[in-house]
């Protein structure tokens, strides 16, 4: 039967190989393609100009990024893919890698293969199942100083002899080897190349290849013996893909999988050895070992501490501690030069509105307490990620992230969620999307929902701010160090015992291995330090800046209206035995009696049995409410709820002062240690923030677990925060 | 409280609520810009997938 009678024209042209000069684009496609911490956004800051977020550990890039590249006038799109171990994607950020790379509709016009010449065994896998595909190839040889610090070389000749393809040494934190490797693009995209491998399969295969080929084409089909191998040794093959859906090709080829490998074959085991087999061989042929052996190398000596069952993780908690008590420490004096400069600004302006005291109020008490309050923790935001990217570009988070697997595995989570914990402390939505590297859908939405309660920078400002009135005041500076370091561990110690009954209820099942690659030790790069502090600081200001201002306008307008009446304020003051001639301690009480008056003041009164129980009165609980859609707005909103008012004439006090002062209604201190400690949990475990919600609901397709973790941590907040005050005045 | 007075606050608490507002609905949809602590990139992604569900 004619093969077009019975699968119709559309079908026979489905089989058509896609033909990549028949995808018209504007502008040439190129991708960057390699195993995870191979350097590859390192190169595609350095092609680009980009300032892409670079680490030293696996997975720090999960999704498909873009930018552009310009060589000799003609421009490029450069796209940098999750990394990748090999064409059988496991967890979502590999399957994007895999989408970008062989979707049909849009395949690129040039893959840069980076190549990590450190371990180029491993990273050659990779290349020879791309060799098996229709893409253009030029390998960037990244990490040569590693080798070059081992005194080894790589052949570079004989390397690009074996690969077929060229073959060109970058630095790209250094810029070498880059207008080398613009070059060699320019001429691959001119000149465009199939790679002929010959990875050395056995007998067995390439014949059956050959006959698969000889029997599809009797058909009219047009295929490769490479394409024959792929689909032999893999079903699942994207190569396959095309044939897939015609059942009598299929046949064809799952007959001679039947006659080639028997019925329990292992043919999978076979392409792997065949494949490492030839990785092998091109490493012995292109790596030049150290003319003196070498005994241990300097990251293995490191690691026999830092990866130490009991030293490893001694060493880990005295690193967090030493991060967290120099954030407390070196912020210090900035934050005091800040509120000084506030305090001495909102003093001017003050004066310059006096005529007008409720613009005064709104620039003074609204704007510049809003935008101050903001300011005042940039430093802090600052150190913090400074020591974080500190910590990654030296290698140290991936034996973190080891040390970890025991914890977390205990728990039934993989190791691997250690990396989207870990992002969690700088924000929450890169955390719920890098659990994409998760290999398994069921740990995958176990970290999604514990990832919010790692304790975010947004969170950094409440924790400062009241260990800094209450703590450090009490217990002096070391207490304050370890309070602020304790508040970041909080949220991982809830998330065990919530992962645990996860694990029994929800999301049963095995727990995979984990599996991940411990980068070499190097020295941080400095500019990719200096990048990530001035791009958090600028998101810190910008982005959340904006928020926050219109917020604090907002709670000002709530808390200034309506109104109220002083003659009745004068009454109370006389009836409680106080001389009308202290005018300014009478305008407090009448600036305090307002705001209890007000919209904002009545709410929080009427919620305020709700949160007194934790030790909150109605300041508190509005500021906590204020902050729901955003936590970083709790700062600003308690700037404004608790500025005593018409103290502009004295100076203005600063925030921590006007918390030491605040007072109960029957006299008794509203923040005592307790009630810091009480509000801090709160902070810590509440979900408090619209976006990481949209994040959620955006990574599990369902607004249902977007709200329940929504649910699960606010009560949890609740219950423990409530647990700390009442515990507290058991023991005080 | 006079005219201006009046006239100035309102105007700048309108535009607050009204920025408050929009950075809600844009946050709920995932639009770029929208997401307050990590900057872009997660909002590109956002929208990424919401134009990738329509397609």
């Amino acid at each position: 039967m004619c093969a077009a009678a019975k699968w119709g024209v559309s079908d026979l042209l489905s089989l058509t190989e896609p033909d990549i000069s028949s995808v018209k684009r504007e502008f040439p496609l190129i991708a960057l393609v390699g195993n995870p911490n191979a350097g590859k956004t390192s190169l595609f800051n350095a092609l680009t100009g980009a300032n892409q977020k670079v680490g030293n550990y696996p997975g720090v890039t999960v999704e498909k990024v873009s930018g552009w590249l310009e060589i000799d006038e003609k421009k490029f799109e450069l796209i940098d893919v999750p990394g990748l171990y090999s064409l059988s994607a496991v967890s979502t950020d590999e399957e994007v890698a895999v989408d970008a790379l062989l979707d049909g509709n849009a395949l690129p016009d040039l893959v840069v293969y980076v190549l990590d010449a450190s371990n180029i065994e491993r990273n050659l896998f990779l290349f020879s199942q791309l060799s098996e595909t229709k893409l253009n190839v030029v390998v960037a040889l990244t990490l040569t100083d590693v080798v070059h610090r081992e005194a080894a070389e790589i052949d570079v000749i004989v390397l690009t002899k074996h690969l077929g393809c060229e073959v060109i040494p970058v630095l790209a934190h250094k810029g070498e080897g880059i207008a080398e490797l613009e070059q060699a693009i320019s001429r691959a995209i001119e000149d465009p190349r199939d790679l002929e491998l010959d990875v050395g399969f056995p007998k067995i295969i390439t014949d059956a290849a050959e006959r698969v080929v000889e029997k599809v084409n009797r058909w009219g089909v047009d295929m490769k013996p490479k394409e024959a191998r792929c689909v032999l040794l893999d079903e699942h093959c994207t190569t396959g893909d095309r044939f897939r859906h015609i059942p009598e090709l299929w046949q064809v080829i799952e007959e001679e999988r039947k006659v080639v490998f028997g019925q329990n074959a292992q043919p999978k085991t076979l392409d792997a050895q065949a494949r490492y087999a030839w990785s092998s061989k091109v490493k012995r042929d292109s790596y030049i070992p150290p003319s003196v052996p070498r005994g241990k190398s300097k990251s293995e000596r490191i690691d026999a501490i830092l990866t130490h069952r009991f030293w490893g993780l001694i060493v880990f908690l005295g690193i967090m501690y030493a991060v967290f008590q120099s954030i407390y420490t070196f912020a210090a004096p900035f934050m005091d030069l800040i509120d000084a400069g506030k305090s001495l600004f909102a003093d001017s302006v003050g004066a310059l509105l006096s005529d007008t005291p409720a613009i005064q109020s709104l620039v003074v008490d609204g704007i510049i307490e809003g935008i101050g309050s903001v300011l005042i923790f940039l430093p802090q935001i600052m150190i913090l990620f400074f020591f974080i990217s500190i910590l990654e570009g030296t290698g140290y988070l991936a034996r973190a992230a080891f040390l970890m697997d025991r914890l977390l595995g205990w728990c039934g989570l993989n190791g691997r969620a250690f990396i989207p914990l870990l992002s969690s402390f700088a924000c929450a939505i890169p955390g719920i999307m890098a659990a994409r590297v998760m290999p398994d859908q069921r740990s995958r939405m176990m970290t999604i929902l514990v990832a919010p309660l790692m304790s975010c920078s947004a969170r950094l400002p409440v924790y400062v701010l009241l260990i800094g009135a209450v703590i450090e005041p009490k217990f002096g500076p070391v207490w304050a160090g370890l309070s602020l370091f304790f508040m970041h561990f909080i949220g991982l110690m809830v998330a065990i015992p919530v992962v645990m009954i996860l694990n029994k209820g929800w999301f049963k099942g095995k727990r995979l291995p984990f599996m991940m690659e411990l980068p070499k030790y190097q020295w941080p790069r400095w500019k990719d330090v200096w990048i990530t502090v001035i791009s958090r600081a600028k998101v810190f200001l910008v982005t959340a800046g904006t928020i926050i201002f219109a917020m604090t306008i907002i709670i000002w307008a709530l808390l200034y209206f309506p109104r109220g009446d002083v003659n009745q304020y004068k009454r109370e003051w006389i009836a409680q035995g106080k001389p009308l001639n202290a005018q300014s301690e009478f305008e407090n009480y009448a600036e305090f009696r307002q705001r209890e008056d007000s919209i904002l003041g009545r709410f929080g009164r009427s919620i305020e049995p709700v949160f007194k129980p934790a030790g909150f009165d109605w300041r508190l609980t509005t500021a906590i409410l204020a902050a729901f859609p955003a936590r970083e707005v709790v700062v600003p909103a308690m700037g404004i709820l608790f500025d005593t008012g018409g103290d502009v004439d004295e100076g203005s006090v600063s925030l921590k002062q006007s918390i030491q002062r605040a007072k109960w209604p029957d006299g008794g201190t509203l923040m005592t240690p307790w009630t810091a400690i009480s509000l801090m949990v709160f902070f810590a475990l509440c979900c408090q923030c619209m976006a990481t919600l949209a994040a959620i609901r955006r990574e599990t397709n369902s607004w249902k677990w977007a709200w329940f973790s929504f649910g699960y941590m606010t009560t949890l907040a609740y219950i423990l925060s409530v647990a700390v005050q009442q515990l507290g005045r058991m023991f005080t | 409280m006079t005219w201006p007075e009046i006239l100035t606050i309102a105007v700048v608490v309108g535009g607050a609520v009204f920025f408050v507002v929009r950075r809600a609905i844009g946050t709920s949809k995932g639009e770029k810009g929208s997401c307050k602590s990590c900057g872009d990139t997660c909002g590109c992604a956002i929208k990424d997938q919401i134009n990738q569900n329509r397609r």
